[in-house]
C-alpha cells in the first residue's frame, strides 16, 4: 500500500513530531507509516486523513501486490 | 448486562492494547530487580553449603520476577504500532523459544550420547524455560522496534 503522507506534511508544512504529535502516536510510528514498514489501523489512517482535511483515498492507495 | 471480564479484555485489545500494561517506570524497577538478582546469584557462592541453594532459588525466582516486570511495562511511547510489535514479539518468543527447547536435547544427546539422566538436565529446569521465553521476548520486542 502507498501512502502520500509525506507530500501532505511538505504541504502542510508540518514535521513528522508534528502529525505525530496532533494524532496522539510516536514519530517513530509516522515514520514507519511513510516509508511502508506499517499499515496503520482504519482509527489511526482516518485521523490523519482528518488532520490534513483530505479524504483517506488521498491518502493511501493499493497497489498490485495488494491484491494478491 | 453485566459484562465478563473476558469481554472487557476484548474491549481493551480493540482498542489497540495487548493488555493493561504496568506504568513505564516499572521498567526501570524490572532491570535494577533483575540486575540485583543476578549480583546476588554471583555472590552466593560465597555462602555455606546450606545456606547456599536457598538463596539461589531465591535469586533465580527475582531474576524471573524482574523480568517479567520488564515485559509487563508499557514503553514510553506506547501506541498501536508497539502493540501490534508486542503481538508479534510475543509470537516470536513463543514459537522459537518452544522449537529452541524441543531442539535442545536432540542437540544434548549428540554431544553427550545417550544416557539415562537424559530428562534431568539442567535446559528442562523451570527458570531455564521460564528465562527462555521472558528473554527471547524482550530481545524481539527491541529488534522489532528498532528496524519495523
Amino acid at each position: 500500500m502507498k501512502n502520500t503522507i509525506h507530500v501532505q506534511r511538505a504541504i502542510h508544512k508540518m514535521t513528522q513530531a508534528d502529525l505525530s504529535e496532533a494524532i496522539g502516536v510516536s514519530r517513530q510510528t509516522i515514520n514507519s507509516i511513510e516509508k511502508s514498514r506499517y499499515v496503520p489501523s482504519t482509527i489511526l489512517a482516518l485521523k490523519i486523513a482528518r488532520t490534513f482535511k483530505v479524504p483517506v483515498e488521498e491518502l493511501f492507495e493499493l497497489e498490485e501486490s495488494d491484491d494478491r | 448486562m453485566k459484562k465478563s471480564v473476558l469481554n472487557k479484555f476484548c474491549e481493551f485489545e480493540k482498542k489497540g492494547g495487548v493488555f493493561p500494561l504496568l506504568p513505564a517506570s516499572f521498567k526501570y524497577i524490572g532491570t535494577y530487580v533483575s540486575i540485583s538478582a543476578i549480583v546476588g546469584l554471583l555472590l552466593v557462592y560465597y555462602l555455606g553449603d546450606e545456606l547456599r541453594d536457598f538463596y539461589k532459588e531465591v535469586c533465580m525466582h527475582f531474576v524471573l520476577i524482574g523480568l517479567f516486570l520488564l515485559v509487563l511495562s508499557r514503553d514510553k511511547n506506547e501506541d498501536e504500532r508497539t502493540n501490534q510489535l508486542r503481538y508479534r514479539a510475543f509470537a516470536f518468543a513463543f514459537v522459537l523459544g518452544t522449537g529452541m527447547l524441543l531442539i535442545l536435547p536432540f542437540i544434548h544427546m549428540l554431544l553427550h550420547g545417550f544416557y539415562q539422566d537424559i530428562l534431568e538436565w539442567e535446559y528442562q529446569s523451570f527458570f531455564f524455560i521460564m528465562a527462555s521465553y521472558l528473554f527471547y521476548y524482550l530481545m524481539y520486542f527491541n529488534i522489532f522496534k528498532k528496524q519495523l
